[in-house]
């Protein structure tokens, strides 16, 4: 496979940054921090980059060009563009004016609009969308009791617990339980003390299902940058040159650096003092 | 009785840095010897695959590639597989992205799958078969912009007016998609059910991370997503459901599994030995009392 410099260098780059951060896992150290401050850094600058690029370039500078370039007839407009844009730029320059104290309040003027016209779209399509689905959802009718066809040759019991009815008696107990737990108008003895147990089992099970997906998650990310680590580029660590086994030579180096890291540390540190007595 | 009490005061008080090297362990051997673990489709992830198998080719398809890098080893694969997919069936697909850091990662995706499609005959065209729309900041508003004139959001990622490519000739608004997925890392997957599906009358499907799989199965159970594709897993069975029917070979979603798998059990053998650990040392401390 041919690489260019620059993908060599990226290569290389990608792994080093990968093994210092991983460095943080043995003990804090200082290219640990060198590389969490270029990821801060870089990522706050390539999101400046594609602002400019992708949203004030083509969204506000261009339609405002042509829209004069329109209006004094000159034949370079590629659109008719538009003058309107100057507002919402108006407004965005009004939140950026926070920064001084005595123009703070022309900031609520653009947070004023935000939010009316956020709360304007946002609360009827809500409710349409997700409030009343969710709760149609929620209520189904438990009777009659069907077996779910799609589970007739693994047996009736699976039928059973797949079946319809069993969604909703789950649903039922679930969301009942639960309410029943964040109701603070009665104390939680007796019935409602019951019930609102069950709830607190149907929310540990509910955190539980999230936590191991959550787990899951993170496992996944730590499969990807190994597979990386592994492979960093198409066949790149079988039968390569030095120069295409990033990870090996990389990894060597951090473990010399670390080791020389603990070593300076040993050195700077004062004597223990002599125990008394 | 002390050797016990040693035995178990050593594995409760293990240094954290054993644990990290015994995951990197599990995570790396079978990474490097794969064991091929089996990994069967669920029903959710079925949907989708069978409803982009099922519609009728020249269909058009959006995917939205709403995440970053930091998601990249759990969605990639999802978009690759996708891809692949809608290209195999050779539906049209439009391709979008509300998250700032999205783009790179969908212009890698179309030039893998590009390459890995050529040997099979089938070299989708851009603007023709396929369109990446870029970055496209607003989130919702650019949706209900979508849903009332596409045209609207005027250029693809390359810089080309919507209206001169051939792709968008019958595509004036979400009504006239066929289906969409959506890959997310964070919340616009609910922006794109109550702005989008919702709103324009379409079929939807998700495929998410791991982390926020779990907030949207009500939305499955309501119907309102047709399907999910869960984490490394969903990609995985459907990276699989795919080999299946056009023998494209597996992705390393499936190369991850193994992994995962011994990782997780890594992570079960651990609890259980640590709460046998904990019984024991507190009957040994009652047994002193």
């Amino acid at each position: 496979m041919n690489l260019t410099a620059v993908e060599v260098l990226g290569i290389w780059l990608a792994v080093g940054f990968t093994l210092a951060i991983f460095s943080f896992l043995y003990r804090d150290n200082p290219i640990y921090r060198v590389a969490e401050q270029v990821y801060v850094g870089v990522s706050a600058g390539y999101g400046l980059v594609v602002t400019i690029f992708d949203f004030l370039l083509p969204l506000f500078w261009e339609p405002l060009k042509n829209a004069f370039l329109t209006a004094i007839g000159s034949p370079e407009a590629t659109s008719p563009g538009s003058f309107v844009v100057i507002i919402p730029f108006i407004l965005g320059v009004f939140i950026v004016l926070r920064v001084f104290r005595n123009l703070t309040w022309l900031s609520r003027y653009s947070y004023a609009v935000l939010v009316g016209t956020a709360a304007g779209i946002v609360i009827p399509q809500v409710t349409d969308s997700i409030l009343i689905p969710q709760v149609g959802n929620t209520i189904n009718p438990l009777y009659p009791w069907s077996l779910n066809p799609e589970y007739a040759n693994q047996g009736t019991f699976w039928q059973f617990i797949y079946s319809p009815g069993m969604d909703a008696l789950v649903t039922l107990v679930g969301v009942f339980s639960v309410l029943m737990f964040f109701f603070f108008s009665v104390e939680h003895r007796g019935v409602v003390g019951g019930i609102a147990r069950v709830g607190v089992y149907v929310l540990m099970i509910t955190f539980g299902a999230s936590f191991g997906y959550t787990v899951m998650a993170r496992v996944s990310l730590l499969i990807g940058r190994m597979t990386y680590l592994l492979n960093p580029e198409k066949g790149g660590m079988v039968g390569a040159a030095v120069w295409q086994k990033p990870t090996i030579v990389l990894l060597v180096l951090f473990i010399v650096a670390m080791i020389l890291f603990a070593l300076s540390e040993k050195k700077r540190r004062p004597p223990a003092e002599a125990p008394a007595g | 009785m002390e050797r016990w009490e040693k035995l178990v005061s050593a594995y409760l008080n293990l240094d954290r840095r054993i644990i990290y090297l015994l995951v990197a362990l599990a995570v790396l051997i079978p990474l490097i010897w794969p064991l091929n673990l089996p990994v069967k489709a669920r029903e959710e992830v079925k949907a989708i695959f069978d409803t982009i198998e099922e519609l009728p080719p020249g269909s058009t398809i959006l995917i939205a590639n709403d995440y970053d890098p930091s998601s990249e080893p759990e969605l990639y694969p999802m978009t690759v597989a996708l891809l692949k997919h809608s290209f195999l069936k050779k539906h049209k697909v439009i391709i979008i992205t509300l998250w700032l850091t999205g783009p790179g990662l969908v212009v890698k995706a179309l030039e893998q799958v590009k390459e890995e499609l050529k040997p099979l005959g089938v070299e989708p065209k851009e603007g023709v078969d396929y369109a990446f729309l870029g970055f496209k900041p607003g989130g919702f508003a650019v949706i209900l912009q979508m849903g009332g004139n596409i045209y609207g959001l005027e250029t693809d990622y390359a810089g080309n007016r919507l209206e001169d490519l051939p792709i968008f000739e019958n595509v004036r608004s979400l009504r006239d998609i066929d289906y969409q997925v959506v890959l997310a890392a964070g919340n616009t997957i609910d922006t794109w059910i109550i702005y989008g599906s919702e709103r324009y009358s379409y079929l939807i499907g998700g495929g998410v991370t791991g982390v926020i799989a779990p907030n949207i199965y009500p939305y499955y159970k309501a119907r309102q997503l047709n399907g999910i594709l869960g984490g490394l897993r969903g990609a995985s069975e459907y990276e699989r459901l795919l080999n299946a029917k056009y023998q494209v070979g597996v992705g390393r979603a499936s190369k991850g599994m193994d992994a995962q798998t011994m990782v997780h059990l890594l992570i079960v053998f651990g609890v259980i030995l640590a709460n046998l650990a904990f019984f024991v040392q507190r009957s040994i401390e009652r047994g002193r009392d």
